[in-house]
């Protein structure tokens, strides 16, 4: 396994080189200038603040002092926040990213899995059309309507809630509904499809031929293995939520990451864009390595394979 | 017994002509997959409904905008924000389709209170009429009034039909929504047809081959996904001319992704099963194993998974909308229309109302097609 | 993109002559100013808690005063700091860290400013002519990178451009403190709106010994940030929440009520209603969709904003002579806009229609005349001319169909505008083809510099108040022209002003109205609206005067009329 891993590792590291190769070319690709105030300026007056952020160096070195920096976990200086770095940027707004992330994730994945179980263990019951529903407005509700509809009856109507800001965990409770709304919707259509086809596999009719109990059979064969492919897209609705929150952000004044990725989109503010570009590649890349051991803890067949 | 078999020319006799195997055959034609998915579908109620409702937006899609004495971006400022209007329905108060607008104003007497709703309603006094809910008593806001405004024929406009009701620049709703709804399906469509021709082939060859063909193919997997979607969007939009094909490429581009990574997982479990191994000990070919036992088992994985990439595809139309990198205007898909109505979700709710109805009835027929499919084609789930 | 970096006046302040300079003393009015444009004239006083809770639309990208450029930078720097003058009520111009008026030399180029001896930074140091200088010439350092530094002094202070283009020593920079108080400018050429220049965070003196102290964390949080305005920032969650308390050891603090102002970061208009609505915030911007809704809520209020929007004709587009080149295809395109619909209809944010470049209620000549006013409508809404001219335009171009390209940015509300003329032009002017063209607000500048689009919707808010920010842009080769305009006598008379007359009012005056007529004549641009900004005030918050340059709100004199909020209820 640490052998496996430190294999794995290496191959992330190659990976991120690509990606920061990649996002570096993509970005000189991009049109538009990054001065906020381009039309007030004349052409010299433009390369003089060029200057100052090394545009007018040669693209190779360019590169160069852009990986170098990367090396040294430096991610440059932002154009449209003055002298700040890209790095204290980024930290001072994973903060509210990762929280609304982390509890959307899981308040979505646990009822989503709930509600799958329900669903594939009543197939074609009327709770499993109820739960479908629920899963079908989930996924076609888009989550901007959803939270202007939280906003609106939650926090405007009834007062129940804070509308909108972020200064304490009352703040965080709207947006992570809104936000956990996908990945339960995902999640439970994922969990029942997969139970449905984990009761109809062999092993548990032999269970169930030897006697066993309903709950037993459904937790100790059913749901461990009905999870393994839920698994897999646990990874893409993770990061999903990374950069899906932007619009909940916005909606919910969040100061988090996907916003501020925004908003130097249409700055264009390269360093920020590349920095962020790095971050998401980072906590993607890690991601999946995680998933993967987990793969492989929980299905030894998946394990063996991955071996040879 | 001797004589009658005597009678008999041993020449009007044939050797049966039938081996073994010939004789194992089944009598009755035996049905495909397809077929076999046929007949139970069409025992499918809900499928059945679903797939009736999809062709009736399918051709409403495409033939309502061709019929609409409007076009999708013909404008004029006198009908602006004219409510929803339907004909016989219009009768139906509770419906709220009759054009007519309803607010109720307070004021510290009734006549404030009607001033109040004579300025929000264009100062057109002939065409207000006025419920008095309460006379109040001169104390602040103590009067109710309910204001009820004909705003069709306040604009002279009492033989027109907006079904939708118009925008803000008079445009009229009904067509442009169906004219998205047109828009949006052949964006995802197409983004999802590609996505699978992708997704499964790359994640088949992958897993099926495994060791260092998965290896590497993971790896560039990966850099792909590394990349966020909008930074590749936006540098479509650059090199191609905004528009439908320059979003369904860049949802492409990187949305085959998901189904790769669930084919692979998929067939990496398989790989395992028993009945793979003996296919293989008898020799099989590679193609036929993935194309006789891989792929059908799959199968319902990957229309489940398709059937989420319509509504992701849609999703991340609108999502490009919010951002101002959707399709360009006057052009509507049903992303930038519930992306505008948002905008207005506190003022005019019927600009979002109807998108956001159309798109999820959209969704839930996707939704049961593609459950339908998936039962049909899985034996092991058929009842 | 609608960045109203831009000036503010409320309609109901009348914009008396900034041009008559400040008279000492003028801060006087604080605690019984204007209303802030609620445009209710019931005058109200302090009382209460002397808190503003507000809105900001984004993070402020730099509270460095020599590198803020943009409204939320351009606003919080000056009020956390004070240049040699500010701007007060109706946009005239109070004493600051200057006192009196400024001694200027008979050529018009040596201008002396005596500082106050009282003045104080935060940690007690006094302000002196040396800040000034150590500032500015900090703003024009190429090393310094600031926008605004070679925009608002190059070709205005003597030396400022070649300093910046790292030609010469930033101590050849025309500034010099002769003494402690004494400040004196020696500019490139007569500028008689410099006063006006010298309120902008540009011009803002700093502390050299804590700039340097603090080194590259200068103004990157609050505690490094230091005040000699009339508030201080004292808290900066980056992004999401700023707060501003009274500076006490401030020259004028006694004139201060305002205690303290929170802002809140919320980039979503209907977010800032509903925070209005449940009383959190004091005020919050409007949109059309608003607009409609609110316009009987007791807080609603529309503010006349300077910038001026037109369409800039291109006529010659990365070296291809446009349709555009044709007067009559110009003078077509910018007659067949019914702009009546477009700001009543489609902005509905009180924003009203323009016939002309300058603004209304911006600026006034020597004798009291609205520059608007006296040059009247140059280019209206005319359909029969339009076609009339049109068809003339086909015939001279030997063309029956015609496609422009329209450049413009990918808001929300820049899609209905542009929507509304591809529809009235596509409509009105038989065989024309319009293809819209949205992109981001930097790609738009890019594709500007370059020349490359036919037409393009384009907004202008000045900077300082003078004819000049707006008569300046269309100057053969101008940054701002890149439309392939060039008329001499434009050219003259605009250079005239800026030279031979730049010291006789009244021809200087002449120079400009001549300008703009030639301008609209030539029909160069299409004029289309004056903005307006509408917002939900809270009746407690008093005396913010809008601003027609530079910061969009002036908090100095500002109070909470907590008593007025109540009673409104």
């Amino acid at each position: 396994m640490a052998r496996y891993i430190g294999q794995r590792i290496i191959y992330m590291i190659i990976t991120l080189f690509l990606i920061a190769t990649i996002s570096f070319v993509l970005m000189k690709l991009l049109p538009g200038s990054p001065l906020a105030n381009a039309n007030k300026l004349t052409e010299e007056q433009q390369e003089v603040i060029y200057e100052k952020y090394g545009l007018n160096d040669p693209i190779p070195v360019q590169y160069a002092n852009y990986l170098g920096g990367l090396v040294q976990g430096d991610l440059g200086i932002s154009f449209k926040y003055d002298n700040r770095s890209v790095s204290d940027i980024l930290g001072d707004r994973i903060g509210p990213s990762a929280q609304l992330g982390i509890q959307a994730l899981i308040i979505g994945t646990v009822l989503g899995i709930l509600l799958g179980l329900v669903s594939a263990i009543y197939h074609n019951g009327i709770t499993d059309y109820l739960s479908t529903i629920i899963a079908v407005l989930g996924t076609s509700i888009p989550s901007f309507v959803f939270a202007g509809l939280l906003q609106f009856f939650v926090a405007v109507k009834w007062g129940i809630l804070p509308v909108a800001t972020w200064n304490g965990f009352e703040y965080s409770i709207l947006p992570t509904i809104a936000l956990a709304i996908f990945p339960m919707a995902t999640c439970a259509r994922f969990m029942r499809t997969e139970m449905i086809e984990v009761l109809n596999e062999d092993y548990i009719t032999t269970a169930k031929a030897k006697g066993l109990a309903g709950s037993a059979i459904i937790f100790k064969h059913g749901i461990r293995n009905a999870l393994i492919p839920l698994i897999t897209i646990l990874g893409p609705l993770a990061v999903g939520l990374l950069t899906g929150t932007l619009v909940i952000e916005q909606i919910f004044s969040v100061p988090g990451i996907g916003e501020q990725f925004v908003t130097s989109v249409n700055t264009n503010d390269f360093p920020i864009i590349m920095g962020t570009t790095m971050f998401f590649a980072v906590v993607f890349i890690v991601m999946i390595l995680i998933i993967d051991i987990l793969y492989g803890l929980i299905d030894p067949r998946i394990r063996l394979s991955g071996k040879d | 017994m001797e004589n009658q078999k005597q009678q008999l020319d041993k020449n009007l006799f044939r050797p049966a002509d039938r081996t073994q195997e010939q004789g194992d055959v089944i009598a009755r034609k035996s049905s495909t997959l397809l077929q076999d998915a046929v007949r139970s579908l069409r025992k499918n109620v809900f499928f059945m409904i679903s797939l009736f409702l999809l062709i009736v937006i399918v051709l409403m899609s495409i033939f309502a905008p061709v019929v609409s004495d409007y076009t999708y971006k013909e404008q004029d400022l006198n009908r602006s924000l004219m409510g929803p209007r339907i004909p016989v329905l219009e009768d139906i108060s509770f419906l709220g389709l009759s054009g007519k607008e309803t607010k109720t104003f307070y004021g510290n007497n009734v006549q404030t209170a009607e001033m109040k709703a004579n300025t929000q309603f264009d100062n057109q006094s002939d065409f207000i009429t006025f419920d008095v809910v309460s006379e109040g008593d001169g104390s602040p806001n103590s009067a109710e009034v309910k204001a009820t405004y004909d705003k069709y024929a306040a604009k002279g406009l009492e033989d027109e039909y907006f079904y939708f009701g118009t925008d803000r620049l008079g445009r009229d709703v009904w067509t442009r929504v169906w004219d998205g709804t047109r828009v949006s399906l052949l964006i995802a469509v197409a983004a999802a047809l590609i996505d699978l021709v992708i997704g499964v082939a790359y994640g088949g060859i992958a897993a099926y081959y495994g060791g260092r063909v998965d290896n590497f193919m993971m790896r560039f997997l990966e850099v792909i996904i590394g990349i966020p979607n909008l930074v590749v969007v936006i540098l479509m939009i650059l090199i191609l001319d905004p528009g439908i094909w320059a979003i369904i490429i860049a949802l492409t581009i990187t949305g085959w992704t998901s189904m790769a990574r669930i084919v692979r997982g998929e067939v990496l479990k398989l790989k395992g099963h028993e009945f793979v191994l003996a296919s293989r000990t008898l020799g099989a070919p590679n193609r036929k194993i993935i194309a006789r036992h891989l792929i059908p088992n799959v199968m319902g994985l990957i229309i489940v998974n398709t059937m989420f990439s319509i509504p992701s595809a849609i999703f991340f139309e609108a999502f490009l909308s919010f951002i101002g990198l959707g399709l360009p205007s006057p052009a509507a898909s049903l992303g930038t229309l519930i992306n505008d109505g948002f905008k207005t979700l506190l003022t005019t709710p019927s600009l979002l109302v109807f998108p956001a109805v159309l798109i999820s009835i959209i969704m839930i027929v996707f939704n049961i097609l593609g459950d339908g499919l998936r039962d049909a084609f899985d034996p092991k789930i058929r009842k | 993109m609608r960045k109203t970096n831009w000036l503010l006046l409320a309609l109901v302040l009348v914009l008396s002559s900034f041009l008559a300079a400040c008279s000492g003393g003028s801060s006087g009015s604080g605690g019984s100013g204007g209303d802030g444009g609620s445009g209710d004239s019931a005058e109200g006083s302090a009382n209460g808690e002397q808190v503003f809770n507000l809105l900001i639309g984004d993070e402020i990208p730099s509270m460095d005063s020599s590198l803020a450029k943009d409204q939320y930078g351009i606003q919080w720097t000056s009020e956390i700091q004070e240049g040699l003058y500010r701007l007060a009520e109706d946009g005239s111009l109070a004493e600051g860290i200057a006192t009196g008026d400024p001694e200027v030399s008979e050529d018009g180029m040596t201008w002396t400013f005596t500082l106050r001896d009282n003045a104080e930074w935060e940690n007690g140091d006094p302000v002196t002519a040396h800040d000034f200088v150590y500032a500015w010439q900090r703003a024009i350092n190429p090393d310094t990178g600031s926008e605004y530094g070679p925009y608002m002094m190059g070709d205005v202070i003597k030396n400022a451009t070649a300093i910046n283009q790292g030609e010469m020593d930033v101590e050849e920079l025309g500034v010099k403190a002769v003494d402690d108080y004494t400040l004196e400018v020696t500019l490139d050429h007569p500028i008689p709106y410099f006063e006006s220049l010298t309120t902008f965070p540009t011009f803002m003196p700093l502390n050299q010994k804590f700039v340097e102290e603090q080194g590259e964390n200068y103004a990157l949080e609050a505690d490094n940030l230091l005040s000699n305005g009339p508030f201080k920032m004292t808290e900066w969650k980056h992004g999401s929440t700023m707060k501003f308390e009274k500076n006490d050891t401030y020259w004028d603090a006694e004139n201060v009520q305002l205690e303290e102002i929170n802002l809140q970061v919320s980039k979503d208009i209907a977010t800032g209603v509903n925070l209005y609505d449940t009383g959190e915030v004091d005020r919050a911007p409007l949109t059309a969709e608003f607009v409609d809704s609110r316009i009987n809520d007791p807080g609603y209020v529309a503010i006349p904003d300077m910038a001026s929007w037109y369409l800039k004709l291109n006529q010659n587009r990365v070296g291809e002579e446009t349709p555009l080149a044709n007067i009559n295809a110009r003078k077509a395109v910018a007659q067949a806009i019914d702009k009546e619909g477009l700001v009543n209809v489609v902005l509905n944010d009180g924003s009203i229609v323009s016939n002309g470049l300058m603004p209304t209620d911006f600026v006034k000549g020597p004798d009291g005349t609205d520059f608007r006013e006296q040059n009247g409508d140059l280019l209206t809404y005319d359909l029969e001319a339009a076609k009339e001219s049109w068809t003339k335009a086909k015939e001279e171009l030997g063309q029956d169909e015609i496609t422009l390209e329209i450049l413009t940015g990918d808001t929300d509300s820049s899609t209905q505008i542009v929507d509304y003329i591809k529809e009235q032009l596509e409509t009105n002017l038989e065989g024309l083809t319009i293809k819209t063209m949205q992109v981001p607000f930097q790609q738009r500048l890019d594709l500007d510099t370059a020349g490359d689009f036919d037409i393009q919707v384009s907004g202008w808010g000045p900077d300082y108040m003078d004819p000049n920010s707006f008569m300046n842009l269309f100057v053969t080769d101008g940054e701002n022209n890149r439309m392939a305009f060039s008329n001499k006598e434009y050219d003259s008379l605009v250079e005239q002003a800026g030279g031979e007359n730049a010291t006789n009012p009244e021809a200087r005056w002449q120079n400009f109205l001549d300008a703009e007529k030639i301008l609209l004549e030539e029909a160069a641009i299409a004029p289309l609206w004056q903005d307006g900004n509408a917002f939900l005030w809270s009746p407690k918050v008093k005396g913010v005067f809008p601003n027609p340059a530079g910061n969009d709100f002036e908090y100095k004199w500002a109070y909470a009329d907590n008593a007025a909020a109540e009673s409104a209820e």
